[in-house]
């Protein structure tokens, strides 16, 4: 059904819920899982170096939250490539899954404010509206 | 005493806001920064004392210097032929068409006329980067490349600061003789002094950078330069040197950010005279386009003569139309100098926060190299090659 799919991971109950869902759907087929986590990297810098840091503090930080990904996927009989970048979340999801030609993209999402979904964009809204194969949105209630 | 720990609160406290509305949103503190100096200006006017407009100064110098020690010499070697070029016509071309759209067509006067120019030439090596990093491309030909020209241009920008303004007496050749000189000493002595000091507690490094700074903007100053233009050059030769000690760069901006650039931003933003800028909003556009206009005339010809391909080439453009930090301390320099007045200072800074976001936006939309496209630079006659 779905030959590779990436999971955009970013250790929140949404995104763990996602893999959930996601583990169970590779148990039943023969799918090359891909794990992918987006580090923030501030817009208009002052300086390189800032960008610089900022990317080493995101690695450091997904670098854990993959790890334990990685090994949740090990319990169950499953592995993935694990894969960490930076950028703005929306954009970045859409060119690793473009890169990786997958044909299921997954994520978490979880309810925003009326508000800050208007004034920010929901992450997942994006995704949806532009991706290049199909998108499977798991949503956490709390 | 009282004021003055009611004056430091109020400019610390600003300056945590915007570090924390930058975390919220992931939009650079400097950014924010100058945002909430210019609410505040607008508002309830910011006390501007001499230890401000110190911190502001000294702020300036070193993001100057850190700018400068940001070059990635390799990749300038490699590509010196395209990047000086386009790195030369991305500042002339703006700095020229600003200047006599802001003369002839505006009637300002020479030397604010100049300011103009100087403040529409820059282009933001950081924001660029940023950007690029977001798509991988600072990894690739077309974004070093991009990069290593920006850095051509802030020099440029630089330059024409330092010396546009200058009174060429004695003490500025003093400078000039002292500058050559620590330029050509600096980097074999700053690889010999971090090995004797160590990294020890104490911070003799970033004391030794500091003290480089502050005697040779000292010299500039007397000599009726202005401080930025040592900074960046120091950081330029010292750039090898400090990158292969990142750390050292770490503990620099961690006091540089915490102390010193938040009172040049904020700084820089409270002097903006919201009123001044929404009566004269034609004259931001303007500049804008004239800036615009200027790189595209400057840059595209010669992108396209050196065979870039059409997105690399659009793109390439739209990357080198940014500017922020540079842009912002032209105009301090002109405003503190009383080279322009408060209404041409808040056009031309208004101009310059409008030219990190909107062309970066664009860029980010319509022309983004994607997939093969990053890798290939250049395209000749028989069809593409790499670089």
């Amino acid at each position: 059904m779905f030959n590779k799919i990436l999971v955009a991971y970013d250790g929140s109950d949404g995104a763990k819920l996602a893999l959930e869902k996601v583990t169970e759907l590779a148990k039943v087929t023969s799918t090359v899982l891909h794990l992918l986590a987006v580090g923030r990297i501030p817009e208009y810098a002052e300086t390189v170096s800032e960008t610089e840091e900022a990317r080493e503090q995101a690695r450091s930080y997904y670098s854990k939250i993959m790890e334990d990904a990685a090994d949740h996927l090990k319990q169950r009989g499953l592995s993935a490539k694990i894969h960490i970048d930076f950028g703005k979340p929306a954009d970045t999801i859409l060119r690793i899954a473009e890169d990786l030609r997958v044909d299921l993209l997954v994520l978490g999402t979880h309810p925003h404010s009326a508000l800050r979904r208007r004034v920010l964009g929901a992450t997942a809204d994006k995704v949806i509206d532009h991706a290049h194969c199909s998108v499977l949105v798991v949503r956490h209630a709390g | 005493m009282e004021q003055l720990w009611s004056d430091a609160s109020l400019w610390v406290g600003l300056a945590l806001i915007s570090s924390l509305i930058s975390l919220r949103i992931g939009i650079s503190v400097a950014l924010i920064e100058l945002a909430v100096g210019i609410v505040a200006g607008n508002t309830i006017h910011l006390p501007i004392t001499e230890w401000v407009n110190f911190l502001a100064s000294f702020g300036a110098v070193v993001l100057t210097f850190l700018a400068g020690a940001e070059l990635e010499s390799r990749t300038l070697k490699r590509f010196w032929k395209e990047s000086l070029l386009l790195g030369i016509l991305s500042f002339l071309a703006p700095f020229g068409l600003s200047w006599l759209a802001a003369q002839f067509l505006l009637g300002w006067k020479q030397s604010a006329a100049q300011i103009a120019g100087l403040a529409m030439s820059t282009t933001s090596v950081a924001v660029v980067y940023a950007v690029m990093l977001e798509s991988g491309l600072n990894e690739k030909p077309v974004g070093k490349l991009i990069l290593a020209a920006c850095f051509v241009t802030d020099l440029g920008t630089v330059i024409a600061l330092g010396l546009l303004f200058a009174s060429f007496g004695l003490h500025f050749w003093i400078f000039v003789g002292v500058t050559i000189i620590a330029l050509f000493l600096l980097p074999k002595f700053t690889r010999f002094y971090l090995i004797r000091v160590n990294a020890h507690s104490s911070e003799p490094e970033v004391k030794y950078v500091y003290l480089v700074l502050m005697l040779l903007a000292y010299l500039a100053v007397g000599g009726g330069s202005e401080g930025v233009l040592p900074a960046y050059l120091v950081g330029m030769v010292l750039a090898d040197t400090f990158l292969a000690n990142k750390e050292l760069i770490r503990r620099m901006r961690a006091t540089t950010f915490a102390l010193l650039t938040p009172f040049y931003f904020l700084k820089a933003g409270s002097l903006v005279d919201l009123k001044a800028v929404l009566a004269s909003i034609g004259l931001v556009v303007l500049f804008f386009f004239l800036k615009t206009l200027a790189k595209f005339l400057g840059l595209y010809p010669t992108g396209a003569a050196f065979g870039f391909t059409r997105r690399v080439n659009l793109y390439t453009n739209l990357m080198m139309c940014t500017g922020l930090t540079f842009g912002t301390i032209a105009a301090l320099y002109g405003l503190t100098h009383r080279i322009i007045n408060k209404e041409q200072y808040s056009i031309l800074v208004v101009t310059v926060i409008l030219t990190a976001i909107i062309p970066t936006l664009i860029a980010q939309a319509f022309f983004e190299p994607k997939g093969k496209e990053r890798e290939v630079l250049f395209e000749d006659k028989g069809g593409e090659r790499d670089v």
